[in-house]
Parts: C-alpha cells; structure tokens; sequence
C-alpha cells in the first residue's frame, strides 16, 4: 500500500522535476587536470563536457584515474572524454530515467531538452531529494485528500506493451513492412490514428537506413505505456561520421541502385526529426548508431484501450 | 472525386481490389522519402516504382489509391501486399505527366 503511493508519485514526476540544473561543467578544452580540480573542489565523479549548451561528452573519475596512471593527465578533456554518453529527455517519466540509472549502473545522467540542449544532471541523490519535496507538498495539505487525489491523477498503468523487431541488412524488398506490423499493433491497442501515422512513417524511414545503411542490420525497439510510444533503433555499425550533416534534408550516401528503388534522397532523418516530439541521434564511427524517438499521446487516451477505429 | 469515379475518368486498370473513397489530392513522385514527407491521408499517389514498398508507403500513408503510370508490370509481391493491406493499385497507359495532367483537370489538386 505504502509502496503503491510512492511508485505512484515517481511515475507522476517527469525527469526535470528531478534534475539538478546547476551542473559543473568542463568545455573540450580544459585539461583532465582541470577537471580533476572541479571533482575534487566540489565532491563529484562525473563532470559533463559542454559547449553552446550542447553535450559534448563526459570525464568521469576513471577516466581521471586512467589519465594519472598513462600519463596525459595535463592533455585536453576533448581526446580523452566519453562521446558515447547514456542520456535522458527533460520529459521522460522519472520511472524510465530510474531504470535506465538501473540498468547502467551509472551514477549520473545528462538531462537533454526537447530540442536536444544539455540542461541538467540526474543522480540519485536529486531524485530522491525530488521525491521529498514532493511528499512533503502533499503531506502538507489533509492527508488522506492528497493520497486519494494522488491516486485519482494516476489512473493504475496498464501493462506496458513491448515489441522487437529484427531488421536484416540489404534486403530493399522488405522496407515498411515492420512500419506496417507496427502501425496495426498500435492501432489495436488504441493509440489515436493521427499518432499511429507520425510512427509508422518515422519507423518506416528508421527502418529503410536500417536496410540500406548499415553492415549488420539493426534492432527496433518499441514501448508503448499510456502516456506515449518510446521507440529505439539502434545498429552496430558503420555509423555516421557527422550526424549533423547526416541530418540535412538532400544529404546522402545511398548508392545508385538505392536511389533507383526510390530511397537515397536525404529526406529521412529530417522527417524522423519531424514526426516525433522527442528525437535523439547518436552515432559513433565503428560501434553504430542509435535513435531514440518518443511521440506523446494525447492526455485522454489514458486508460483507452480497446481498438481504434479503423481508416474512414 | 472518389477513386471508383477517377479510375472510370480516366480509364484506369485495377490490379487490386479497388477500396472506394473520397480523394483529397495527390502527388507525383518516384521517390519513397518525398511521399512519406508530402503524402496525406486520402492522397492518390503516381509512380513508376513498382517494388514492394510501394504498398507499404500506401498504407503507412493511408493514401486513397495508388496508380502506377506507363503501364508498367506490377510485381507479384507488390499485389500480395497491397491485397494484405487493402491498398488499391492502378495502371495507366498514359506516363505520369499526362496522367497528372487528365488527373488535375478532373478537378484533384
Ligand atoms: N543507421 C545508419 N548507419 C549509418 N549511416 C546512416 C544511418 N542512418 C543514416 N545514415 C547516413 O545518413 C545519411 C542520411 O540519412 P537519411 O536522411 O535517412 O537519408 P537517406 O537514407 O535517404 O540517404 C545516409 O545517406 C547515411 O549516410
Ligand atoms: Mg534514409
């Protein structure tokens, strides 16, 4: 019972109601050293490398401890930092940021905005002086009416669906088939048509890069709660060299058969950007890429769960 | 304009079984990107591609019809999946820009 209440204060609570915004943070051109200073100066393990309020990585202690024993402890954070960086959106549920600190072991994640600017940090430590508050506000007011109205903004979560899909390289054929599974999947578990449509045309061009780009293929990962769609898409490889370029509308590297089929005109990461409230992409040469997509339901599709109607 | 009346204007093939409805414009490209970014729910889309994905873009788009210009064959797997996904498919004889043209004239902008 007491635990139900907290499960569903967490879940009420979005990430930047549980970040700390004022961040140490380093520029690529600090040194390790530098950044030595600023852990020890203010008793932290992890400092973000950020410029124009973009991420550009993160220092953290073993990094400092590897640069002390090889000796380049006096070089530059820019060779030596983290670009691979595990981050969370200001907008996630608090549920979803805890699980990935779960799952990661990390002690602390970059919070970026809707726009992709780094605007602060969760540890646990900041979630659990949110949840303090939090619980001090509603204890605050009568009791039993916080609980019961706790409990009445939180309509009990249904079982979150959860879906794979496995996308092979090379295989032109097969491009929007998953978009099309996916889109009836979402349809019969009452996702509204106008949301179902910016998924599926941003999980058809996920899954044609998937198909054209990459040496092994990729993975889509979809998650859909009543709050929103969360969607991953990530391959092992060859990655983008520049992402920002890559997100140009024109820009591409598709090969002349490719283009012959119709794909291969630059438009698709701008349209993935644009049919989704919430869009990541990271990328590193050699280890792959990955995309992490989240599209919002509207507020009173909570609860909903039986099928949409069909196209008119 | 709905489709059954467009396909009768202009002479048109079904390929597939044809889903009757109200059209509310169209586009003309051969490209896959240009459709997942311009089309609209209701669109009749012209095109020479004739590969699978086609169906696949007509029903991730929900587009009225799609008609396939200069009377190119239609590939086994594009009509399985089209049926699957109950996307209607036409031929033309006529290429894309006469049948855009026979198209806009009928009054689908
Ligand atoms: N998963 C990926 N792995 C490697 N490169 C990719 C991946 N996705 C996109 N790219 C690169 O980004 C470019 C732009 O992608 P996109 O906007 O989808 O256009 P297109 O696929 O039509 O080329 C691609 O041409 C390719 O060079
Ligand atoms: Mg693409």
């Amino acid at each position: 019972m007491e635990f139900s209440f907290v499960q569903e204060l967490i879940h009420k609570l979005k990430t930047f109601q549980a970040m700390r915004e004022e961040v140490v943070t380093a520029t690529t051109s600090c040194t390790l050293r530098d950044v030595q200073g600023m852990m020890r100066q203010h008793r932290i393990s992890g400092v973000p490398v950020v410029e124009d309020e973009h991420l550009l990585g993160i220092v953290t202690i073993e990094d400092i401890l590897r640069a002390l024993e090889h000796g380049y402890i006096d070089d530059p954070v820019r060779g030596w930092m983290t670009k691979q960086v595990v981050t969370v959106g200001e907008r996630w549920p608090l549920t979803e940021t805890m699980s990935v600190l779960d799952r990661t072991g990390y002690g602390r994640l970059p919070v970026l905005s809707a726009e992709g600017k780094f605007i602060g940090l969760v540890t646990s430590d900041s979630i659990l002086h949110a949840l303090l508050v939090e619980l001090e506000r509603l204890l605050g007011k009568d009791e039993e009416r916080a609980v019961a109205e706790s409990a009445a903004a939180v309509p009990p979560p249904p079982a979150g669906q959860h879906w794979e899909f496995e996308i092979p390289a090379g295989d032109y054929d097969a491009a929007g088939l998953t978009s099309v599974r996916l889109k009836r999947e979402l349809a019969s578990h009452g996702v509204p048509p106008e949301v179902q449509r910016r998924v599926a045309i941003a999980t058809y061009e996920a899954e044609a890069n998937l198909i054209i780009h990459t040496t092994s293929g990729g993975r889509i990962v979809v998650d859909l709660d009543e709050r929103m769609v969360r969607i991953v898409v990530q391959d092992d490889g060859p990655g983008i060299e520049d992402t920002e370029m890559a997100m140009r509308h024109g820009w591409s590297t598709a090969s002349d058969l490719v283009r012959s089929l119709g794909f291969g005109a630059g438009l698709g990461l701008p349209n993935i950007r644009k049919c989704a409230d919430g869009f990541q992409i990271h990328s590193e040469m050699g280890r792959g890429t990955r995309l992490d997509l989240r599209f919002d339901l509207p507020e009173d599709t909570a609860g909903q769960s039986g099928p949409a109607e069909g196209k008119k | 304009m709905t489709v059954a009346a467009m396909a009768e204007a202009l002479g048109l093939q079904a390929v597939t079984a044809v889903a009757d409805q109200e059209i509310v414009g169209a586009i003309a490209t051969d490209l896959i990107s240009d459709v997942l970014a311009h089309g609209e729910p209701g669109m009749v889309w012209l095109t020479i591609q004739t590969h699978r994905n086609v169906a696949a873009v007509a029903s991730t788009q929900e587009l009225a019809a799609v008609i396939v210009t200069g009377d190119r064959p239609v590939s086994r797997e594009l009509l399985a999946l089209a049926e699957q996904q109950a996307v209607t498919i036409f031929v033309s004889e006529d290429d894309t820009y006469g049948t855009s043209g026979r198209l806009y004239e009928l009054g689908v902008h």
